[in-house]
This record gives structure tokens, C-alpha cells and sequence, in this order.
């Protein structure tokens, strides 16, 4: 169980949170005009990094708060934490 | 008076004043205050006490410690009878009654040893090979009946359990000498340390071996140190409390145990073991080391211990486990084993040590003792079938690959004590993702690097003497102090010294060599607890396994209860030798929680019983005084009938429908998920959501929409209704009203933060009471809510916010049984007697209590579906007959594009039909497997009843290109019979829904 630093709360224990996946998923500004190539890889695609991953999570059981962070998937270890609307930080960038 | 034959004259640390009685295999004995069970069988001279997992070995204890693997027994009787438990670690108390294992009828006389005449049938991977598919059936049996360890208790647990979450700066596991100069130097520094020890009393080896501090008995340095410990406030000593899991960022679990002698189930006990969650700042692991076993022929014999446990029985309990001990060892750390034994005047007949001869401390003590020294030696074979007799040595060559032919002996002995080094109890370190190297100075895996903030001391490190253990605590101690934040005080206390600083000169030895050109790998055992032998081992690399995990799993080698804690290094080295690898290249397996068996109950703590699974309750109670039967519906206790007298549970179900058709009936939907939608864009976020049009939507209309995700699947349905130009009461199923909430959160928050909206869950705060049937509005009429109900000023699909004595209340004409209805939502305080007014007004119009399984029937027979019973994660609206609305909508929405992906638009997708069996009567289980003519399976009944309106057996059914069959007729495949059905749609009563707008 690993602890996540809440912007608005601060430190707390996993349990209070709930994850919701790879962040910066763009959605296609016009759905009806992409092939079913492109749909099924805004669906489905994700990089599943082994190293630095960004990722929303929610502070469900507190302020209820959507953030963006980086995180380790090996370590576990968080680089960063930043705004929901806030592309990540330099720092962070995945292993391409 | 007690007769202890093995016990010693020396006072050791058992109370001789307090006898204690106790019973094993239905033979009474007697041992001492202080004892453990298995010091007690030792000091009773019971030899063979369990039998090994496979080849039904006679097996006797081997160790003194967690480690233990033979010596497994089961404690107690009846309700708090407790399996797998390990003798060592169960410690004696009066009345304690105790049974081997896996054996029957006696560990002494065991029936199934006979296999042991077997065990060349029975190598490694048998079981995967033989007991396969389709012939398992032969053999199931046999195995079950044989195999096993003990037998499960299945009464339930008398004792009950807690959990505690734990914060401190910093952790130490392991209360030796290594942990409490860490703990002692780390709260000198001011942080908040918690010491763990997995046994009672803290100490570690110091219990047990003669060794010196600063100038006095070690054991007067542990009792000023723990009394030192106990002073501070800063500290938390938890004996009897064992780590056995390390978790991301710090986060360790630990099993108390509170009450030493604790007696199953006795009332006023407390609870029996507590679930400690630590989260750390700092850990310090201090988790000692296990001595390995030497692996030689028949190794496994009753008399044959680990040399640290012949001293530790020794000076803690005063038992010598025989009067003859011989020793077999390949370094120096052992040979205290023989010095320790002379002076409590056990005859020790030879040392027999396979390095050549060499100088040493120890070795010119032994000299000096005048003990038996065979430099140069090994083992080749035991005699003794319940009691080692006599051991054969013989004379290795230089390299120590062979053995001289024609100059081996035997040697007397009734014990022989062996040590081939030792194990660092490396297990939470690797839990924690810490990488492990092999030590080649003492041939073992000790700890390397890890991202967690951990550190390790003494010899879980490969600090073996008790010098390098109080010099390394002390320094690490007030090192993660700092490291955890705290300064660097003025004055530290000097680390304590030892005047041991023996060395170990450890050469590896990890199997016997061939003798006179005869392999005897198949008798050299590696593994006690699952019989594995250096042969098995040989055969599965001869086989082509290389991997350590492949190993483990095709041996069982290092499985169960002790999980490889005395063989694991031996295997990967026996492994290393068959692949001609170093033991470092073939690595060890990922040591996974827990380090020791933990029960059960204490994983559940106080989730047991009614707290196992709380239920969501209805704010009305009047249910569960009026013969409401409580069941399970999505987390909520809800009423699935109310019982009558005299009539049967399908007679009362009846009754409730038939009312509903034809008269009035009241059900309790207050689990109906509701979340309050308001802003000045809720329109438009709820017609992103939807797949119907929500903008066109009225005030003081209703009306039924469906969500999806992105991928097009259905993930609720319900009504939505707008209250005010820019607020929405959005009703989801009793599942969807935490998740829905959430999604639409999560929607807000991320994806279109641009858009003005709230969302309030208000499922709680609202209870839904649902008047329903033909005579439903006349009963509501009687409220006198200033509302007119009448259909055309208060048509279908319309809502009202009115007052009920000055109580808010909201009523929806909306409808899940295809009659007229009314859903009133009122404040939940209020629902219970609103509930009890609606049964009083409406007594005359012939109003009853509905539960959910004529619910179930009534929305059945108007086709109505169920989201998660007929849908499944890949069903569209358009497999369900609702395109409809899709194809009106001009808008984007969730999931609207992948509608039009080529799967999705298959003509051969499961759609949502109706079925008739011809026999009216017939029972369909939900589940059903519908098949075609070729008898092909074609797709699966969701729903079924028997509908008395329409005195029919009817089906909901998911049916591949379903609506292009309406007409035809399938088969039903029930047990062995076909049923035909007639397919149809699914709107059986009443299709067209005229009685929605009586
Ligand atoms: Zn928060």
C-alpha cells in the first residue's frame, strides 16, 4: 500500500484513493470523423511503462479531488503530483 | 515427581518449580514452566514426532525456531484445534494437548509409511505427471486420504481477532542484539522506535548462547537493556509479535499475539492476535539467520538437529536431545555446539568437519578438550530407523569432491548435530523489493540494494558475531534516526562490545559426493517438509528446468509451511551443481508474504459475522416486523417477499403481483441510486452522458436514458427528470448509485472542467417509496398532496415537487411494472411513515406490501431489462432493441462512435429477445443455455418466471441475431432435456403500454 500526497490534503495511505489509469488520454475532438484505428487506440492503446508512469488518481475518501501524478511502476516511487489540467513536468517524462 | 531422562542438571530458564502437564498422541507427559512443546517432547525422549508430507518418514524435531519443518503438530481440541502449528514455537502450558500430523494412527506406528518403500516411484513432479486429467478421478482418493497436512478445523473460530494501524519513525524487526542496540541507539537520537520480536521474550540468540557484553553475562546486558527500553517513551516493545509482511512506501504488517498461554475461546481472554499495520518513516530489519542443514544420506533421521538448536535446548531448557552427540559441520561457528555440550557433561564422541585440518580458535578448544577431530570428513551414512544409532564416516579427497575409497568407519551416536552455515533470514528484505547477493565468504544471499528506505543488521547481513551485531545496530540505529529527520545528539553512548569475534572459515558443502562410484543422491534429503532429495532436484534439471521458480514449483521444494526457511540455499546450490552455474547465477525465488502462516481470522480482525459484509439498510423498518424476508439485493438488505401465514413462499409472491395487476402495491426502492444534477451547463453534461436527447427535455418532465463508456457498453439506466430549468434528479440502479456519481465526477474534474455542474449523490438523504397498480392513484389521491394526479394534467413520465405536512416530496409518474405508478421521494427520516400512512389510506383499495421478487416477475413480464442481469460489459443499446433514440440524436455522446464499429454492428451480435417454452409450466434456471436446431449454442436465458397474469412460463434471453428469429423456435437445454421455445419479443405483457397512460 503505498502513500500518496494529497495537494489539498497531504499525506495519506492508498486506501483513501482510487486510481484512474494512464492521464492524458486525449479523447477525439470529433468522434465521428475518425477511423476505427484511431477510436480503438484512444480506447484501448496504453503505454504501460515499466518506469515512470503518469496517472490520475482520486482522493475518493477525503476531498474527492482529481490530480495527475508520476509515478515509478518498479519503486513505486512519486516524482511528481501536479493539476488535473497541467501537462506533466519535464522531469517527468516516460521512458520512450 | 516428573522423569525428564534427557533433562540436564544445569538450571537453564525453565521454572522447575511449576510442572506443567500436557498430552501428545494420547500419551501423557510432563515438562517445565519455560518450556516449549518441543523442548518438552525432547525432555520426554519422544523421538519420531511427525511424518514427512510425502514418503511418511519417522521424523524428529530439527530445530529450535520458526525454521522448524518436521515437527509439525496440531494444538488444542475441538472448536480451538489450530493445524500446521510449529512444537518449537508452541509454548507448553498445563493441560495442553497436542497430535502429530499426517500420520495416522500414531507419528510412532504410521500405516502410510509404506510409501516410503516406494519413494523411486515417487520423484519430483509425480504428481503433475500421473494425476492429470481425464484420470485424476483414480487417484483423487487415494491422494486426499494420504496427503495433507493436518486436518482443517471447520468449527468456527471460538476466538476473535483486531487490527490496529501503527505510525513510528522507525521500525526495528528482530529483538537480538542487532535490533535493540538499533532500537537503543535510534530513541537515544529522539525518534519514536516500535522494536517487533516474533518471540516471547526478546533476546534473540543471547537466550540461548554463552556469550559476554561489556564485561558481563550477556544476559544481565539484554535485562538492563530491556529495562532501559521500557523506560522510554519513545519505544514500543511488542514481543511475541512477528513481521510477516513488507508492502510499497514503508508499510509492514505484523501479527501480535497477546496472552502467552493462550487458551482457545476462553471468555475474558482478549483478543487472541492483532493485525498491526506499521507505516514507518524507517525500517530496520534485524531479522537473524537460520542454520542450514548438511545434506548427506539419510539426513532426516529423528536424532539428527541443527547445531545451534542442540545448545539452544541445551542452556535455555536444559534437555540434551541424547547422550551421545556427534557433530557435522563445515565451519567454525558449530564447534560451540560440542564445547557448550562438554560443560553441561554430554559426551560428545566426534567432530567431524569436512575442511581439512586447519588452525583455528576453536579447533585448538576442541583439541584442548580433548574431543574426536575428523578434519577432512563426511558423512556417507546413518543407521536408526526411530532414533539415529550410528553414523558412517569416511575420509574426502583434498578437493573435496570424492570421498578415499575403503577408509570409512562407523561412529555410536543417538544424536548428531550439523551445521552447514547459515541462512540470512533475508525474506522481508526481498519482500520489500530489496535485491539480494551472494555472499561467497559465507556462502549465503544476504542483502544488497532496495528503493525503500530499509537498512539491515547483524546477520541477516552477514554479520555473524556478536560484536559485528552490537557494533552494526548502534550504528545504523541512530543513522536512520537521523535519516528520518531528527539531529545528531551532542553526546552518544559507546556501542557495547563483545568479546566475541570468532571467525567462521565456512567451505561449502552441499551435497555428499558419490561413494565407491555409488550416488546416494536419492537418499540425501534437501528438503524435510516436502521430501524433496538431492535426486529429485538432479532430475527436474535433467529435465530441462533451470529457472529457481520452475524448480520450486515442479518439487514443491520450499513450499508450505515453512517455505523453504532450512533448504531453500541448499536447493539453488544442488540446482547451481546439476547446470553447472554458481549458486549466485541461479538466483533465489521472490520471497512473497506472509513470512509465517498467519491464521485467517486474523487477516478478517473484527470482519467476522454481521460485520463481515455490512449491509446498506432501508430507511424503512416497518419490513422487519411485518414478516419482510431480508435478502441480499447489490449490498442492501431489502425484502424479497412478506411471509403469510399458511401460505407457501411462492403463494405470497404470487399474491404480491396479482395486486399489483389488479389492485395496489407498495414497494420499498429506496436503494434506487439518485444523484442531483444542477448548473447552468447540466443539460448539456447530461446530454453527453446520455444516449437520448436530455435538452429537449421539459420541466417537470421524465424521461428513461441509458449510459455508456466510451466503448459503447451499457453501464446504467434509469430516469432522469428535470425539476428546473437548470436541475436534474438522475435516478441510476441500486449498483450504480456510488459508481455513477463518481463517473460523473470524474467526468466533470477531467475531461470538460469548462462546464458549470455539481453533482450532489443524495441516494441516502431521498428514500423512494413506489406506489404501483390500477387503483395506485386513488390510494395516493387520498394524501391530499394538492397535486392532480389525473393522467392528463399528470401524465406518464411526469414530476412534481409538492409538501406532505410541510415535508418536502417529490412524485414521479414513472413505471417498472408496466401499471400505473407513482415513486415519492421523501427525506429517508420521514420514509417509514409515509410507508406505514400509504398501508392505512390505501387499506380499502386493497393496498399490499411488494418485495423484490414479484418485482422481478412484474418487470419481467414487461420486457423491462435489468442492467448487469441481461446486459453483460460488452452489450450495446443496440443488442437491446434502443436505437431508437440513438439514431434520433444528432449530438455527440459517451460511447455513441464505437456504436458504429464493425463489431458492434455484426449481425450475429447476442440480442435481447423473449422466449415461451411450449410447456407453460416449465421452470427455466436463469442461466439456461438456449441452442438451435443443429442443437449449436445460440445464447443464454437472463431472466425467467412464471407469469401467472399471463399463466405462462416466459424468458429473457440473450440470443445471437435474436430479433431476425422472432417466430422461430429454439431449444431450452435443461439438464439432459430440450425444451422448445417459441422466440418472441421481450414486452410480454401488455406490449404496447397502454396501461402506462390509464
Ligand atoms: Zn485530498
Amino acid at each position: 500500500m503505498i502513500q500518496i500526497d494529497c495537494p489539498l490534503c497531504g499525506l495519506r495511505d492508498e486506501r483513501e484513493f482510487t486510481w484512474g489509469g494512464e492521464a492524458h488520454i486525449c479523447r477525439p475532438e470529433n468522434p465521428d470523423t475518425v477511423g476505427d484505428e484511431e477510436w480503438g487506440s484512444y480506447l484501448f492503446m496504453r503505454q504501460n511503462p515499466r518506469g515512470n508512469h503518469r496517472e490520475r488518481w482520486c482522493h475518493s475518501y477525503g476531498c474527492n479531488q482529481w490530480f495527475n501524478l508520476i509515478r515509478d511502476t518498479v519503486s513505486h516511487k512519486i516524482t511528481s503530483i501536479y493539476p488535473i489540467d497541467q501537462l506533466a513536468p519535464e522531469s517527468g517524462d516516460d521512458n520512450e | 515427581m516428573i522423569t525428564n531422562k534427557a533433562r540436564l542438571d544445569c538450571p537453564g530458564a525453565i521454572d522447575r518449580n511449576r510442572t506443567l502437564r500436557f498430552t501428545f498422541d494420547g500419551k501423557k507427559y510432563c515438562g517445565y514452566q519455560g518450556d516449549t512443546l518441543a523442548s518438552a517432547l525432547i525432555a520426554n525422549d519422544v523421538n519420531v514426532v511427525a511424518r514427512s508430507f510425502k514418503l511418511h518418514r519417522p521424523r524428529g524435531v530439527l530445530s529450535a525456531g520458526v525454521e522448524e519443518c518436521n515437527a509439525i503438530v496440531q494444538v488444542g481440541e475441538g472448536a480451538g484445534r489450530e493445524v500446521s502449528a510449529r512444537a518449537t514455537q508452541v509454548l507448553l502450558y498445563d493441560g495442553l494437548v497436542a497430535e502429530s500430523q499426517n500420520c495416522w494412527p500414531s507419528a510412532q506406528f504410521d500405516i502410510s509409511a509404506i510409501y516410503s518403500l516406494f519413494s523411486r516411484f515417487l520423484p519430483a513432479g509425480f504428481y503433475l505427471k500421473t494425476f492429470m486429467w481425464p484420470h485424476w478421478h483414480w487417484y483423487e482418493g487415494f491422494i486426499r486420504r494420504a496427503a495433507g497436512l493436518g486436518r482443517v478445523n471447520d468449527e468456527a473460530d471460538p476466538d476473535y481477532y483486531t487490527k490496529r494501524f501503527c505510525n513510528c519513525d522507525v521500525l526495528v524487526v528482530g529483538g537480538g542484539p542487532a535490533g535493540i542496540t538499533a532500537a537503543l541507539s535510534a530513541a537515544h537520537v529522539g525518534a519514536s522506535v516500535m522494536l517487533l520480536d516474533d518471540q516471547a521474550q526478546l533476546g534473540g540468540t543471547l537466550l540461548w548462547e554463552n556469550e559476554s557484553i561489556d564485561g558481563r553475562d550477556a544476559k544481565e546486558w539484554l535485562s538492563l537493556s530491556l529495562t532501559h527500553l521500557d523506560s522510554l517513551e519513545n519505544v514500543q516493545v511488542l514481543p511475541h509479535t512477528v513481521a510477516v509482511g513488507y508492502y510499497d512506501h514503508n508499510f509492514v504488517t505484523a501479527v501480535q499475539t497477546l496472552g502467552v498461554h493462550h487458551c482457545a475461546g476462553v471468555p475474558g481472554n482478549g483478543p487472541r492476535q492483532r493485525l498491526l499495520k506499521i507505516r514507518a518513516a524507517q525500517v530496520v530489519l534485524a531479522t537473524g539467520a537460520i542454520e542450514r542443514p548438511m545434506v548427506f544420506p539419510d539426513n532426516d533421521r529423528p536424532g539428527i538437529l541443527l547445531a545451534s538448536a542442540v545448545r539452544h535446548y541445551a542452556n535455555r531448557y536444559a534437555v540434551s536431545p541424547g547422550k551421545s552427540v556427534a557433530l557435522f559441520t563445515n565451519n567454525d561457528f558449530a564447534y560451540r555446539t560440542a564445547l557448550d555440550l562438554l560443560a553441561h557433561g554430554v559426551a560428545v564422541c566426534a567432530i567431524i568437519d569436512i575442511r581439512p585440518v586447519h588452525k583455528s580458535v576453536m579447533i585448538s578448544r576442541a583439541r584442548e578438550l580433548g574431543i574426536r577431530l575428523l578434519s577432512g570428513y563426511g558423512v556417507i551414512a546413518t543407521t536408526g530407523r526411530k532414533r539415529l544409532k550410528r553414523v558412517q564416516v569416511a575420509p574426502l579427497n583434498d578437493t573435496g569432491t570424492a570421498f578415499v575409497p575403503g577408509a570409512h568407519h562407523w561412529i555410536d551416536c543417538d544424536t548428531l548435530a550439523m551445521s552447514g552455515g547459515w541462512n540470512p533470514v533475508v525474506h522481508l528484505y526481498s519482500q520489500a523489493g530489496g535485491k539480494l547477493k551472494f555472499d561467497t565468504e559465507f556462502a549465503s544471499f544476504v542483502p544488497d540494494q532496495c528503493e525503500q528506505r530499509l537498512t539491515s543488521v547483524g546477520a541477516v547481513n552477514g554479520s555473524y558475531t556478536l560484536n559485528q551485531c552490537l557494533t552494526e545496530g548502534h550504528k545504523k540505529g541512530s543513522a536512520v534516526a537521523i535519516a528520518a529527520g531528527f539531529l545528531s545528539p551532542a553526546v552518544s553512548p559507546d556501542a557495547p562490545l563483545s568479546q566475541d569475534d570468532s571467525d567462521s572459515h565456512l567451505q561449502p558443502y552441499w551435497q555428499t559426493p558419490a561413494i565407491d562410484g555409488n550416488s546416494s543422491a536419492d537418499s540425501q534429503w534437501v528438503d524435510f517438509l516436502n521430501d524433496v532429495t538431492v535426486a529429485d532436484i538432479n532430475l527436474s534439471a535433467k529435465e530441462g528446468f533451470r529457472s529457481v521458480e520452475h524448480l520450486k514449483r515442479y518439487t514443491a521444494t520450499g513450499m508450505a509451511v515453512d517455505q523453504g526457511k532450512t533448504s531453500n540455499i541448499n536447493a539453488l546450490a544442488v540446482m547451481g551443481q546439476a547446470t553447472q552455474r554458481e549458486v549466485g547465477q541461479v538466483g533465489t525465488t521472490r520471497f512473497r508474504p506472509p513470512y509465517l502462516p498467519v491464521t485467517i481470522g486474523t487477516l478478517a480482525g473484527s470482519r467476522v459475522g454481521e460485520l463481515s459484509n455490512r449491509y446498506r439498510r432501508l430507511p424503512v423498518v416497518w419490513h422487519w416486523h411485518n414478516n419482510g424476508i431480508a435478502e441480499d439485493h447489490s449490498g442492501w438488505l431489502r425484502p424479497a417477499y412478506y411471509a403469510r401465514e399458511g401460505e407457501t413462499e411462492e403463494q405470497s409472491i404470487t399474491r404480491e403481483a396479482m395486486a399489483a395487476r389488479q389492485s395496489a402495491a407498495l414497494f420499498d426502492s429506496s436503494s434506487l441510486g439518485k444523484i442531483e444534477v444542477q448548473g447552468t451547463d447540466a443539460a448539456e453534461f447530461l446530454n453527453r452522458v446520455y444516449i437520448n436527447n436530455v435538452k429537449t427535455l421539459q420541466v417537470g418532465k421524465v424521461r428513461y436514458g441509458m449510459m455508456l463508456n466510451d466503448n459503447g457498453s451499457i453501464i446504467d439506466d434509469g430516469v432522469f427528470a428535470r425539476l428546473g430549468h437548470d436541475h436534474f434528479l438522475v435516478t441510476t440502479s441500486s449498483e450504480g448509485a456510488l459508481t455513477i456519481a463518481a463517473w460523473m465526477e470524474q467526468r466533470l474534474q477531467c475531461d470538460w472542467r469548462d462546464l458549470e455542474v455539481f453533482i450532489t449523490p443524495v441516494t441516502a438523504q431521498w428514500a423512494t417509496l413506489t406506489l404501483s397498480g390500477p387503483r395506485s392513484r386513488s390510494v395516493l389521491e387520498k394524501l391530499g398532496l394538492g397535486v392532480d394526479l389525473s393522467t392528463d394534467h399528470f401524465p406518464h413520465m411526469s414530476v412534481a415537487s409538492t409538501e406532505l405536512e410541510g415535508i418536502s416530496l417529490r412524485v414521479f409518474r414513472v413505471s417498472f411494472t408496466g401499471e400505473t405508478s407513482y415513486e415519492l421521494n421523501i427525506p429517508a427520516d420521514y420514509a417509514d411513515s409515509l410507508w406505514q400512512l400509504l398501508l392505512k389510506k390505501g387499506k380499502s383499495e386493497g393496498i399490499t406490501p411488494l418485495g423484490m421478487e414479484a418485482l422481478n416477475i412484474l418487470r419481467i413480464e414487461k420486457g423491462f431489462l435489468e442492467v448487469g442481469v441481461e446486459t453483460s460489459v460488452e452489450t450495446t443499446p443496440l443488442d437491446v432493441g434502443w436505437s431508437v433514440p440513438v439514431s434520433l440524436k444528432s449530438a455527440d455522446f459517451i460511447g455513441r462512435r464505437s456504436l458504429v464499429r464493425s463489431h458492434n454492428q455484426r449481425a450475429d451480435r447476442l440480442q435481447l429477445v423473449g422466449l415461451r417454452p411450449q410447456d407453460r409450466a416449465l421452470q427455466v434456471p436463469e442461466g439456461t443455455l438456449v441452442l438451435n436446431e443443429q442443437r449449436e449454442r445460440v445464447g443464454h436465458v437472463t431472466s425467467s418466471c412464471n407469469s401467472f397474469s399471463l399463466n405462462a412460463s416466459i424468458c429473457m434471453a440473450m440470443v445471437q441475431a435474436g430479433e431476425s428469429l422472432i417466430g422461430s423456435t429454439l431449444v431450452l437445454a435443461i439438464g439432459s432435456v430440450d425444451h422448445p421455445a417459441e422466440v418472441s419479443s421481450s414486452a410480454f405483457y401488455d406490449p404496447k403500454g397502454d396501461l402506462l397512460n390509464v
